[in-house]
């Protein structure tokens, strides 16, 4: 079903609009769950719990692009859920890209203060800059999640260059959210 | 975690950037090398035809001049019409001439594979090698170019194209990848790219993106330079748009903080920088056309000899 015929149910609040988004975005946000939580359990609750999200928030929302409005629902429902995750029980790809995001950050906790809105429209515009395969991989690295390898695999690249393709990205978002004063510890 | 904030900043970026990083489909994978056989098998098998077909004309035309053949005819013949023998023998070495034509003529497409820049594993540069330069990007259409020196700096610096490129084009064709460029007769594939074309009734974008350029030193394309302060570019012409182009000095492999200098563009030449040392060129090409558009980057290096 199209997405404007499945933001119609959610208008019309006709149930069918669950059953039409689980049949059409499950995997997409399967893997979004999954690439966190690594857990097939916890991955499957956050994808329920991202269907309810949306009849609640469809209306009034009216999305523009569903995958990426469920998308988002699911990475931020699986990074509560893996944060309140006691430490011992934590791994997966998230401690891998959190240590690569210090390239960001120098390694400090962000500020306190931080304005995580306008810090996401800052990295916005710095992805829109950038070339297609940056910001592409940028975001299926710490927006997806995904793992260097199955990025490597997905773009039919060596690991090498998506790592060497990384790291001068994450260099030139740290110089570019120290110019725009995000402070950073 | 430390960086949980910016991780969720990262996770309310616009949401058509999330759609695109979903949808943007990877560079087509290169077809498989042919094998030896593959490759060689066909120019013998030709080579034996072309032979075959030269002895049988020989031999026909013997038969023709005389009306019929038997030896001893065939062989008095031989002895008698020295005339007719020659021109046979002419035309024999015509065709031999064109055989080994053909021969070269393969024997220059390896050599263009040789100079061709090998991608790193599983990107999808050094399409040379596969033939696929069909259509527009073929060396036929798109003539390796000749260096004039002294030509940096003639271009209409005015125009918004490079030079040379909004002239009498031919239709433009549906290219689905970027084209080669040529660069003093070497043809360059382009190591990173973003294309967009039609796909059916929608628009497909795709990407590659190899190692970055420095880390490209056993595979990168060189060219040999001979005085030339310039470079001149040849590719297809229909829809570009620009072209810039930076370099790092030849030392500078490995070196991730390498600082590029940028370079003169004029038209469709490139002036390099004073100093005859080696240089790594990074050149940009951008293309808009109907039937495609995007930028893609090419890497070579150039030696003064």
């Amino acid at each position: 079903m199209e997405d404007l015929a499945i933001i119609r149910l959610y208008w019309d609040r006709d149930e069918r609009a669950v059953a039409e988004t689980d049949l059409k975005y499950h995997p997409y946000c399967y893997t979004i769950a999954r690439n966190i939580l690594t857990n097939h359990e916890d991955s499957e609750e956050c994808i329920n719990d991202t269907w309810f999200r949306a009849w609640n928030a469809i209306p009034p929302q009216r999305p523009q692009i569903l995958s990426a409005f469920l998308g988002k629902i699911t990475r931020n429902l699986s990074l509560d859920r893996y944060r309140k995750r006691t430490a011992e029980k934590r791994g997966g790809e998230l401690n891998l890209i959190d240590l690569e995001l210090d390239d960001c950050t120098s390694g400090r906790e962000i500020d306190e203060d931080l304005n995580v809105e306008e810090t996401a429209r800052i990295i916005s515009r710095f992805l829109k800059e950038s070339d297609l395969a940056s910001r592409v991989l940028f975001l299926r690295r710490y927006w997806y999640a995904d793992s260097i390898g199955v990025i490597a695999k997905r773009y039919s690249m060596s690991e090498s260059a998506v790592k060497s393709n990384l790291h001068r990205t994450r260099v030139k978002l740290k110089e570019r959210l120290e110019k725009e004063g995000v402070t950073v510890g | 975690m430390k960086n949980d904030k910016l991780l969720d900043a990262i996770g309310q970026v616009d949401d058509s950037l999330i759609d695109e990083a979903e949808h943007v489909r990877r560079a087509p994978k290169p077809k498989p090398t042919p094998s030896f056989w593959r490759r060689w098998g066909s120019l013998v098998a030709t080579l034996i035809l072309v032979i075959g077909l030269t002895c049988g004309f020989i031999f026909l035309g013997r038969i023709f001049s005389f009306g019929g053949f038997d030896s001893s005819s065939y062989q008095e013949a031989s002895d008698m019409e020295s005339v007719p023998s020659g021109e046979d023998t002419e035309t024999t070495e015509e065709e031999a001439g064109d055989v080994s034509g053909e021969s070269s003529q393969e024997g220059t497409l390896n050599a263009s594979e040789k100079i061709t820049d090998e991608s790193s594993p599983g990107s999808t540069e050094d399409h040379s090698s596969y033939g696929q330069a069909a259509g527009p990007a073929e060396p036929e259409e798109t003539a390796p170019m000749t260096h004039t020196p002294g030509t940096a700096g003639e271009g209409n610096a005015e125009t918004t194209k490079p030079e040379g490129i909004t002239g009498d084009s031919p239709e433009s064709e549906l290219l689905t990848e970027p084209p080669a460029l040529y660069v003093n007769g070497a043809e360059i594939r382009s190591g990173s790219y973003e294309w967009t074309f039609p796909d059916g009734d929608e628009m497909s974008t795709i990407f590659a993106c190899g190692a970055f350029v420095l880390d490209r030193e056993d595979t990168i394309t060189a060219i040999q330079l001979y005085g030339q302060d310039s470079l001149k570019l040849e590719t297809v012409e229909n829809g570009l748009e620009s072209i810039s182009a930076y370099c790092y000095s030849g030392d500078s492999w490995g070196n991730d903080q390498a600082e590029p200098m940028e370079l003169t563009v004029d038209g469709t030449v490139i002036t390099l920088p004073d100093d005859s040392q080696d240089w790594i060129l990074v050149v940009t090409l951008t293309w808009e056309d109907e039937n495609y558009s995007g930028n893609a980057e090419y890497y070579f290096t150039v030696h003064q000899n």
